[in-house]
């Protein structure tokens, strides 16, 4: 009698840890899946966007620059910290992640743009030209074509 | 046969002819030649930009107008050209209006691939594309109109300048221009535009 009661409650006791090791795994898998699909880079990405749709540019920046370190294999991330780069003028950071933006995702017609007209600022008309070039042949916006139109031929006169 | 009278009579006659008819003949032909001379049209040849050595810049109209008018000064003396004021007029004088002076034109950057819907309802997907706010029908479309799609804000400076260049002795516009341009900041943008339209100019 007191074996057969002993019996059943070890019995009971191996299956709690059983329980609880499984809800243990499980609680894991499920952290470790959340963090892959949704890793310290899309979290940086998406809190720096946030901060962008607010207007504060120096958070967002931050955020987009921790972002983009942690992944730089990322054009949308790549072409985020790009522009918020551009709307604070800090042009060197910009160049890179758009030319790393570019270099992941050779039709980004975002960075093209941008490219062109930091190429521009910085005088170097070859490169400039070029992006221009590359720009107006994946560009969809009918005003933005004549706009890149217009630096073509300026550049090309200025030689 | 005429007689010594007859004859002095017609000399007589003859001199009264020179006497009172000359004088009105010799002004006839002296008004004629006078009203020729004065209806003569004068032609002078026109002003060539390129022959141009000393231009003055009267200050810019409109919202930065100042900044544009140096921006021109500096140009033409980059060109070497004398420049003046306007009170000290050379062979020509530089005026015009700053139309356009904006540091915050808006761009619309889709991140991603973006499904755009044109004007012509074709669908197109782009990779990060940019979408002008003013005059673009460019729309994004996604698979619901539940779709939210992740964007940001780029800001584009432009400057659009409209510029006259008179002859300075006969005021004839010897050259004008109505330009526009675009940069990451306004005296990038700005700084084009002078070159672009001094180089138009003075070719």
């Amino acid at each position: 009698m007191l074996t057969a009661a002993k019996s059943e409650e070890r019995e009971a006791k191996s299956e709690k840890i059983t329980r609880f090791l499984v809800l243990s795994f499980s609680l894991f898998a499920f952290s470790f899946r959340l963090v892959c699909a949704d890793g310290p880079a899309s979290q940086h990405f998406q809190t720096g966007l946030a901060y962008e749709r607010l207007g504060r540019y120096e958070e967002a920046y931050t955020e987009l620059q921790l972002a983009f370190a942690l992944d730089q294999d990322d054009a949308p991330m790549a072409v985020a910290l790009g522009v918020v780069a551009c709307r604070l003028s800090r042009w060197d950071v910009a160049q890179r992640a758009f030319e790393r933006s570019v270099s992941v995702d050779s039709g980004s017609v975002a960075s093209y743009y941008h490219l062109a007209l930091i190429y521009e600022k910085n005088n170097q008309t070859d490169r400039a030209l070029d992006a221009w070039h590359r720009f107006s042949s994946l560009n969809q916006d009918d005003v933005l074509k004549g706009i890149a139109q217009k630096h073509i031929q300026y550049l090309e006169t200025r030689g | 046969m005429m007689t010594a009278r007859q004859k002095s009579k017609l000399k007589s006659q003859r001199s009264n002819v020179y006497f009172y008819y000359l004088p009105y003949a010799f002004c006839l032909l002296t008004c004629g030649w006078i009203g020729c001379a004065a209806h003569r049209p004068v032609v002078k040849p026109p002003l060539d930009p390129s022959k141009i050595r000393r231009i003055s810049v009267i200050p810019f109209e409109g919202p930065g107008g100042s900044a544009a008018s140096d921006e021109f000064v500096r140009m033409l003396l980059g060109t070497g050209r004398e420049v003046t004021d306007a009170r000290h007029p050379g062979d020509a004088i530089l005026k015009g209006t700053v139309t356009e002076y904006k540091s915050n034109n808006q761009l619309t950057v889709f991140l991603g691939n973006t499904p755009l819907m044109t004007p012509g309802n074709q669908a197109a997907v782009v990779d990060n594309p940019v979408v002008s706010r003013s005059g673009s029908q460019l729309t994004p479309e996604g698979p619901s109109q539940s779709v939210r799609h992740t964007e940001v804000v780029s800001l584009v400076a432009s400057v659009g300048i409209r510029a006259h260049l008179i002859d300075s002795s006969t005021k004839i516009e010897v050259w004008t221009g109505d330009y526009s341009y675009e940069g990451l900041d306004l005296p990038t943008a700005l700084h084009a535009l002078a070159d672009m339209m001094t180089r138009s100019m003075l070719k």
